[in-house]
């Protein structure tokens, strides 16, 4: 059965039900236990091992990355004219100096969110990062099933064995060249692919996750919550 | 030496700015319990939740400054609903690394038992907020707690008149669920009775 009810109706039914919320914080307030000796040594301990995590893995991305840029750099320097070599060499360059940069410019980024910010505001914030962050994610697989397939082998031949692939065989030219035009033409077909895979469930896998991120579902759902966020922020009295 | 005297230092500001931080925190514990049960229903989540609004409360208490005019409780209820609100919105575990709660220096099973003393108006009023997105609890949270409009509109960032419109709209619906779920009597049998 359906009521019509009034204002006042709802204000002396919150009144109420403010008195008794009122009474369920004092029993929380007598219910809930803080041990401030252990809290402040669980907070310090926290802190250690925070700094100890982002030192080990600032120290092990510069490991990785440096040796990168510069190996990539000297190849691309010595086949500065030779195109056939340089353009897959620039490309990797392009990469492994890009994604580590866009990697740590995201993670400063969110360090430095203020998450004492008003709700509307901050999870704004949060949203816009979640969308750069997926966007970043969805571009880095396509892209790099490419460049790092083909294009690698090339360098890695050249630069390591000092293997020219490009003459070793007709054969193996064409092969290259059919990989690299099947992989271009692999990033629409795997955009349209990952859309028609049915939406993720929770806890999804990794490769839900992925194909999440390759089909723009994660993209869609930050602009949705941008546009929820914007419609709350905006509705007029 | 200047190292170890940096360190001593560091250590020293880090015991006094630690003391403040659990002073400040203890007469408002409940923001923490009412938030995490507002956005998680699951204990072990639950337990997880508020870990994660202590340590964000903690490392975001250097910028907190009471001479700005922000009361302590206000400042809390914006973290927390934040951290709350950004794990709501994840559909997977964000937190790593948590530990039982009591091992982390909190208690809340006096206050999970709670739920089982609560009355039919609070249990009713939890399954209403169930059905609500993550900003209208947070609305819901803080006029239970008695803000006012201007008061949820700092915490939550939309004007006061907006509050007001829609706390109005959400206590309506509230309400007709109440009475839909035989919570309250509808007024004129209410008038009868009297």
């Amino acid at each position: 059965m359906k009521h019509d009810l009034s204002l006042d109706s709802a204000d002396n039914l919150f009144a109420e039900i403010r008195r008794e919320w009122r009474d369920r914080d004092q029993k929380l307030d007598a219910a809930i236990q803080l041990n401030n000796q252990l809290l402040r040594q669980t907070l310090i301990d926290k802190k250690l091992v925070e700094i100890k995590k982002i030192g080990f893995a600032s120290a092990l991305e510069l490991v990785a990355w440096i040796p990168c840029v510069i190996l990539f750099g000297v190849f691309n320097a010595q086949h500065f004219l030779d195109w056939k070599f340089f353009i897959p060499g620039l490309l990797l360059q392009i990469w492994v100096t890009v994604m580590p940069i866009i990697s740590l410019r995201q993670r400063a980024s969110l360090q430095a969110v203020d998450f004492s910010q008003p709700v509307v505001a901050l999870q704004r914030e949060i949203a816009t990062l979640r969308m750069h962050r997926v966007m970043a994610f969805k571009w880095a697989f396509l892209v790099g099933q490419v460049i790092w397939w083909v294009p690698f082998i090339v360098v890695f031949f050249k630069g390591i064995l000092g293997v020219n692939l490009y003459a070793q065989s007709d054969w193996l030219n064409y092969f290259m060249i059919v990989n690299i035009a099947v992989g271009v033409a692999l990033i629409p077909i795997f955009i349209w692919l990952a859309q028609g895979i049915s939406p993720r469930l929770q806890n999804a896998s990794w490769f839900q996750k992925l194909i999440d991120g390759i089909a723009g579902r994660d993209m869609q759902a930050a602009k949705e919550f941008l546009h929820k966020l914007e419609s709350f922020e905006n509705e007029k009295p | 030496m200047v190292h170890d005297l940096n360190m001593a230092h560091a250590m020293s500001d880090t015991t006094i700015s630690d003391d403040a931080f659990l002073r400040a925190l203890a007469p408002h514990k409940t923001i923490l319990y009412k938030v995490a049960y507002t956005y998680c229903r699951n204990s072990d989540d639950r337990s997880d939740l508020i870990q994660e609004m202590v340590i964000q409360l903690w490392r975001s208490f250097a910028r907190y400054d009471d001479q700005a005019g922000v009361k302590f409780s206000t400042w809390m209820y914006r973290i927390a609903m934040n951290v709350a609100i950004t794990q709501y919105r994840s559909q997977t575990r964000q937190i790593r690394d948590t530990v039982p709660l009591e091992e982390f220096g909190l208690n809340i099973a006096a206050a999970d038992a709670l739920d089982d003393t609560a009355s039919d108006n609070m249990r009713a009023l939890m399954t209403l907020i169930d059905g609500m997105d993550e900003l209208n609890r947070a609305l819901v949270l803080l006029f239970l707690d008695g803000y006012d409009a201007a008061e949820i509109a700092d915490v939550v960032g939309i004007s006061a008149s907006n509050v007001s419109t829609r706390m109005t709209r959400i206590k309506q619906k509230l309400t007709a669920q109440f009475a839909v779920a035989g919570q309250i009597k509808p007024p004129t049998e209410q008038t009868h009775e009297a």
